[in-house]
C-alpha cells in the first residue's frame, strides 16, 4: 500500500513488518522519530515487542546483545555521537555474531557540534565487524529493514547489520513509499532460528575470552562470513523481488557505466542528484556514469572493479574526510581497484560536511574536473599527486598560526 | 644472543628477576635486552613464564623464547618430562632444589635456603641472578648488582645483593653442583599429616558427576570449524586442571571429621565434595585434588582441626 | 527449609576457574549460583571472575553465562530478561543474575545499574566487592576504603593510601526504592545464602553488595580468607543490612533493617595490621577510619535499627 512517509517512518514500518521481539533505543536527533514511531506501534499493539527505555546508547546496544543471546530478534537505532558512545559494544555484537539490526541516521561528529547529515559517524566505524549498508530512498530504507534481518540472520552470515540513512535528507524527508503487507513480509522473512543462544536444555557459555592460541580463528571466521555476503546478498534480493515485486541491484548499483568515460562513485542519498546530472551529461553526448555503493562492508570488490576499471577517470563523491589522509570511501574504492593493476585517474570529491548541501552546480563542476583528468595529462598527473578536492572551497588562506 | 626462560608460579618474582637481568645487561654490561612475562588469566600460584633476551645488537624479535640458553625453574614442582625441549644446543637448566642431580645439563641451587637464610623468607628469584652471573658470559656479578640496584627499591636492595652474591659463590665454589640439605625440617612436622593422607587416600571416592557441574574434557580437538563461528560453546567445558598451582595439599582425617561442612562451604573452588551412602546421606567428604589450588582455607576453618596442609612433594613421596 | 550446608545443591556451577587461591569473589559466585540453581543465566563484565571464569576452551560456568562490556552488566541483564520474556521462554526458576566487581559496579557500571533499577527489570545484580580493581592489578576504585594502599594510591610520604572513604553504594542503590537490596559478607555465609534466596524469590530489580576479600590485593595469607571477611564485619567496617522497597514492605520509602547490630566492635587495629594494604597507616589514620565507622553506625542505628 502506498503511503507518504518520512524516511524514519518508512524505516519504522519496515522494522514493524520484521516483527522484532526486543527494541532498545535512546533518542538522538535525527534518529528520534524512528523510536517514537516504534513506541507508538508497541503502544497501539500493532507491534508485539518489548520496548526498553534505556538510559544511554551504550545500554541500548548492550541490551540488544543480551536479548539476541536469548535468540530474540532485536532492533536498535542511533546516530552520530550516540553511535560513537556505543562503539565499544559494536565489537561485542559483531564478535558475538549477534544479528542485531541497527538503523544509523548519518550525522556529523562534534566538534563543532552539528546535528546535520554527513557520513563521518558510520565511516569511522567500518572496522567494527558490522555489515554496513546505505539507503538511497525511503523505499529502500523500508526494504532494507527487512532484508537486513534476512541477511544478518542467514546461518552462513550471522552478523549485525547497520542500515545507514542520511540525516534529514532521508530521515526527515517525505516521499511515497510502498508498504508491504504483513503476509508479504512474513513470506519473505521467517522467524529467527539460531544455535548461538542460551539453552536451558544444553547450557552454554557465551561471549567468553579467547587467547592468542584461538583468537585468530574467530577473526578469520568473522572475515570469511562477512565475505560470504557477496553470495548471500543476491539470494536475499532475489527472494525479496519474488515476494515483493521490487528488485535491488546487489552490493553496488551501476548506472550508465558500461561505456562510461567518467564515473562518479557515491554513497547514500546524494546519488539521486548525481543520477540527474548523468542524464544531462548523456543528453549532451558525454559518456558519464554513476556507481552507487550500497554495501560498504563487506567491501564490494568485484562489483567496483567491474563498474570502474574501464573508465577514463573516476570521482568519489563523499560526505566524509579522514583528517590527514583522504575520504574513507575513496580509500576503500582505491583499495578495491588496486587489485586490477590499473587504476584510472581519480578524484576524491569531499562535500556535504556538517549538512552542507551538495548542489547541482558542484556536481557538474566535479564531472568537468573528471573530464579534464580523462583528457589532459596535466590534470591527470595533478589528480594522481593529490586527489583530494573540497567541493565549493578554495584554500582557507590566512595565517596558519593565527590560533 | 643469550636467551633465558624463567619458570615460576605467579607471585614468586620471576618477572622481577627477568627485568633485573635485563637491567643488568643494558645498564651495566652495555648490551641490549628485552624482558617480558607471559600474560594469562591465571593468577597467583599458577604456573607462569618470563623471558630475558640479551644481545650485543638491538633485538627485533619480541616473541616468546622457544629454546633458551638458560632455563630457570624457581619452583621444582613445575618441572615435568620434556623440559629439555626448551634447551638450545649447549643450554643449561638452573633448578631451585635441595637435591643433587646427575644430569650434566642441570645445575641445582638451593635458592630457597639461601634466601631464607638472608631474607628470612624463601624468595628464590634474586639468587638465580647470581647463578646466571656464575654460569653465563652475558653478565658478571657486578652487572647483576647494578641491575638489582636499578630495579628494586632501596629497602630491598641490600639483602638481595647479598643473596645474589651468595648464590654466585655457591656455584663458583663447588663446580656447579650444590650439596644443599634436604628440606628435612619441612617434612618433620608433617609426619602425622602424611599418615592421615595415606588413610584419606584409602577412603577416597571420586566426585559424583553432576548434571551441570563442569567436567574435564580430555578429548577437546581444536577444530576451528567446530567453534570459531560464534562465541557460544558447551557450558562447563574444562580442558585443564588446577592441581599444578599447589605446593601444599589439604589432607582430611576422616576419623576426626565431624561433617560440619565448614570446609565445604568455604572452598572458593568448590573442590570439597560430599560422599553419600546408599540412602543418599552425606557420610564423608572428598577433595578433588585435580582442581584444589592449595589455598588452605579449608584447614583454617575446620573447627575439629582435621585438615592438614602438607607439602606436595611429601604427599607424592608418601603416595 | 532454610538453605545451609546440608540443604544446598551439590552441583558446582562455578568450577575449574583460574581465580587466585583463596579468592573471595570466586566463593561469592560459587555459592550464589548454588542458591539460584542451574537455570540461572549469569552475565559478567570485565573483571576477575570473567577473566578467570571463561577463557576458551576452559569454560568454568556450568549454567548459561556470558561476558558483557565493562559498563554493561545491568544493561545486558535487562536485555537477556527482555529477550526471554518476549519469547515466553523464561522458566519459573530462572534468575537472570549479574556478578560485577566494585569498579564494574560503583564506577563504570553505575549508570547502567541505575537504568535497570529505574525500569525495575526483573534481574538480580550482585556486586562482589574486593575494594579495588584487582583484575588489572590492584588499582583504587570508589569502593576502596580510606587508608588502603593500592598501586594508584601507593603509600608514600604524602599519603598512606586512599584518601577517600568508601562510597556508600548501598545507599545510592536504595535511593532508587527498588524492591530489595542487601549487604552481605562471605564471612557470614548463612546470612549471605539467605539473602540470595530472598532476592531470588522477589520480582523486579534486586541488588546484593557482598564483601569478598582478596588475599593478593589486601595482603594476607590465602588461608585467612574467611576470618578476614568475618573480622571486617565484626569491626564494624562492613555491615549486614537489608532494604525492602515500598512494593515489598508496604512502607513509603521502604524499610531498612540492620541484620547485625553488636553492642561493641572488635578492635580495628588488629584487622588493619593483618593486611599489608593498611601497613603504612598511623594512629591518625586509624582514628579517621574509626571515626568514619562510628558516624556511619550512628546513622544506621538511628534510622535503620
Amino acid at each position: 500500500m502506498k503511503q507518504f512517509l518520512s524516511g524514519n517512518e518508512a524505516l519504522a514500518e519496515g522494522v514493524r513488518l520484521a516483527r522484532p521481539q526486543v527494541i532498545s533505543a535512546y533518542p538522538i536527533t535525527p534518529q528520534t522519530t524512528v523510536v517514537e514511531a516504534l513506541a507508538e506501534m508497541v503502544g497501539a499493539g500493532t507491534l508485539q515487542a518489548e520496548y526498553m527505555h534505556v538510559e544511554s546508547e551504550h545500554t541500548a546496544l548492550s541490551a540488544a546483545i543480551g536479548a539476541s543471546a536469548t535468540g530474540a530478534r532485536t532492533f536498535t537505532a542511533t546516530s552520530s555521537q550516540g553511535l560513537l558512545y556505543m562503539a565499544e559494544c559494536l565489537t561485542y555484537a559483531s564478535g558475538g555474531r549477534f544479528p542485531i539490526v541497527m538503523m544509523n541516521a548519518n550525522r556529523a561528529l562534534a566538534l563543532p557540534w552539528n546535528i546535520y547529515g554527513d557520513q563521518r559517524d558510520s565511516l569511522s566505524l567500518l572496522d567494527h565487524g558490522w555489515i554496513q549498508v546505505y539507503a538511497d530512498s525511503n523505499q529502500e530504507a523500508l526494504d532494507l529493514a527487512l532484508m537486513a534481518y534476512a541477511l544478518g540472520e542467514d546461518p552462513a552470515v550471522s552478523l549485525p547489520v547497520m542500515v545507514n540513512m542520511d540525516g534529514f535528507a532521508l530521515t526527515h524527508t517525505y516521499e511515497s513509499v510502498d508498504v508491504p503487507t504483513q503476509e508479504q513480509a512474513d513470506a519473505f522473512l521467517p522467524p529467527y532460528v539460531t544455535k548461538n543462544r542460551f539453552s536451558f536444555e544444553h547450557p552454554v557459555n557465551m561471549g567468553y575470552s579467547a587467547g592468542p592460541e584461538y583468537n585468530r580463528f574467530y577473526a578469520r571466521a568473522h572475515h570469511d562470513d562477512m565475505m560470504a555476503c557477496a553470495r548471500i546478498i543476491p539470494e536475499v534480493e532475489a527472494l525479496f523481488a519474488q515476494v515483493m515485486g521490487r528488485s535491488y541491484p546487489g552490493m553496488v548499483e551501476a548506472y550508465e557505466t558500461r561505456d562510461a568515460d567518467v564515473v562518479m562513485v557515491t554513497l547514500g542519498s546524494v546519488s539521486g542528484l548525481v543520477r540527474d546530472v548523468v542524464d544531462e551529461l548523456r543528453a549532451e553526448g558525454i559518456a558519464a556514469g554513476l556507481v552507487r555503493i550500497r554495501y560498504l562492508r563487506p567491501l564490494p570488490i568485484k562489483p567496483l572493479i567491474d563498474a570502474l576499471s574501464a573508465a577514463s577517470a573516476i570521482g568519489v563523491l563523499e560526505k566524509d574526510i579522514s583528517f590527514g589522509a583522504e575520504g574513507t570511501v575513496f580509500t576503500n574504492v582505491m583499495s578495491a581497484l588496486s587489485r586490477t593493476g590499473r587504476i584510472p585517474p581519480a578524484l576524491d570529491l569531499i562535500g556535504g560536511l556538517g549538512g552542507d548541501d551538495i548542489t547541482h552546480a558542484q556536481i557538474r563542476d566535479a564531472f568537468d574536473a573528471l573530464i579534464a583528468c580523462a583528457t589532459s595529462s596535466a590534470s591527470e598527473s595533478e589528480a594522481r599527486q593529490d586527489p583530494v578536492r573540497f567541493l565549493g572551497m578554495d584554500d582557507l588562506g590566512g595565517d596558519a598560526a593565527c590560533l | 644472543m643469550t636467551e633465558v626462560i624463567w619458570h615460576a608460579r605467579g607471585g614468586q618474582g620471576a618477572f622481577t628477576a627477568a627485568r633485573c637481568l635485563g637491567a643488568a645487561a643494558t645498564l651495566s654490561a652495555g648490551a641490549h635486552a628485552l624482558a617480558f612475562p607471559t600474560f594469562g588469566p591465571e593468577r597467583r600460584g599458577a604456573p607462569m613464564c618470563a623471558y630475558t633476551k640479551i644481545s650485543h645488537a638491538p633485538i627485533g624479535d619480541r616473541s616468546a623464547v622457544q629454546r633458551a640458553d638458560i632455563v630457570v625453574y624457581l619452583d621444582e614442582t613445575l618441572l615435568h618430562d620434556g623440559w629439555e625441549s626448551e634447551l638450545a644446543p649447549g643450554g643449561i637448566m638452573l633448578l631451585n632444589t635441595s637435591h643433587a642431580t646427575d644430569d650434566a645439563r642441570i645445575i641445582g641451587l638451593d635458592a630457597d635456603a639461601i634466601s631464607a637464610n638472608i631474607l628470612g623468607r624463601p624468595i628464590p628469584n634474586t639468587a638465580f641472578l647470581g647463578a646466571i652471573a656464575a654460569v653465563s658470559d652475558a653478565v658478571a656479578l657486578e652487572d647483576i648488582h647494578a641491575g638489582i640496584k636499578a630495579t628494586m627499591s632501596e629497602r630491598l636492595q641490600e639483602k638481595n645483593l647479598k643473596i645474589a652474591s651468595a648464590a654466585y659463590e655457591a656455584l663458583t665454589s663447588c663446580n656447579g653442583r650444590t650439596t644443599g640439605e634436604r628440606k628435612a625440617n619441612a617434612r618433620e612436622g608433617n609426619n602425622a599429616a602424611s599418615e592421615a593422607f595415606a588413610q584419606a587416600l584409602s577412603h577416597a571416592k571420586a566426585r559424583p558427576e553432576g548434571r551441570f557441574t563442569p567436567q574435564l574434557h580430555s578429548t577437546f580437538s581444536a577444530d576451528p570449524s567446530q567453534f570459531a563461528r560464534s562465541t557460544c560453546f558447551t557450558a562447563g567445558h574444562l580442558v585443564s586442571e588446577n592441581a599444578g598451582w599447589r605446593s601444599v595439599k589439604p589432607v582430611l582425617d576422616p576419623d576426626a571429621c565431624t561433617m560440619c561442612l565448614s570446609c565445604y562451604m568455604s572452598c572458593p573452588d568448590g573442590t570439597i565434595y560430599k560422599m553419600c551412602n546408599d540412602a543418599g546421606a552425606a557420610t564423608a567428604l572428598g577433595i578433588d585434588y585435580g582442581f584444589c589450588k592449595g589455598c588452605g582455607v579449608c584447614a583454617e576453618v575446620c573447627p575439629a582441626h582435621c585438615i592438614a596442609m602438607i607439602p606436595e612433594e611429601d604427599a607424592e613421596v608418601r603416595a | 527449609m532454610p538453605l545451609n550446608a546440608r540443604t544446598i545443591t551439590d552441583e558446582e556451577l562455578f568450577y575449574g576457574h583460574k581465580a587466585c587461591p583463596g579468592c573471595g569473589g570466586a566463593l561469592v559466585v560459587r555459592q550464589a549460583l548454588k542458591v539460584l540453581g542451574p537455570h540461572a543465566i549469569a552475565a559478567l563484565p570485565a573483571g576477575c571472575m570473567s577473566a578467570t571464569g571463561f577463557n576458551f576452551p576452559q569454560l568454568a560456568f556450568g549454567n548459561n553465562a556470558m561476558i558483557t562490556p565493562f559498563a554493561s552488566t545491568a544493561a545486558v541483564l535487562s536485555g537477556i530478561e527482555a529477550g526471554l520474556r518476549a519469547q515466553g521462554a523464561k522458566p519459573e526458576d530462572c534468575t537472570v543474575v549479574g556478578f560485577a566487581g566494585d569498579g564494574g559496579t560503583a564506577d563504570i557500571g553505575l549508570q547502567a545499574l541505575s537504568g535497570a533499577i529505574d525500569r525495575n527489570d526483573d534481574i538480580l545484580y550482585i556486586c562482589y566487592d574486593n575494594e579495588a580493581y584487582m583484575n588489572t592489578g590492584i588499582q583504587r576504585s570508589s569502593l576502596t576504603p580510606y587508608g588502603a594502599s593500592t598501586t594508584t594510591t601507593p603509600a608514600s610520604k604524602r599519603e598512606h593510601g586512599s584518601i577517600t572513604h568508601k562510597k556508600s553504594l548501598f545507599d545510592i542503590v536504595c535511593a532508587h526504592e527498588l524492591p530489595y537490596a542487601a549487604t552481605a559478607s562471605i564471612g557470614y555465609m548463612n546470612d549471605l545464602l539467605r539473602k540470595v534466596e530472598t532476592a531470588r524469590n522477589i520480582a523486579g530489580t534486586r541488588f546484593l553488595h557482598i564483601m569478598a576479600p582478596c588475599p593478593v590485593g589486601w595482603g594476607f595469607p590465602s588461608k585467612d580468607l574467611m576470618s578476614v571477611a568475618k573480622e571486617a564485619v565484626d569491626t564494624g567496617l562492613w555491615y549486614l543490612a537489608e532494604y525492602e522497597g515500598p512494593t515489598v514492605s508496604g512502607v513509603p520509602g521502604g524499610r531498612f533493617k540492620l541484620n547485625r547490630n553488636p553492642r561493641a566492635f572488635a578492635p580495628i587495629a588488629g584487622y588493619l595490621q593483618r593486611q599489608k594494604r593498611f601497613s603504612a597507616d598511623d594512629a591518625a589514620d586509624i582514628e579517621a577510619i574509626e571515626r568514619a565507622r562510628d558516624e556511619r553506625w550512628e546513622m544506621m542505628r538511628s534510622r535503620w535499627a
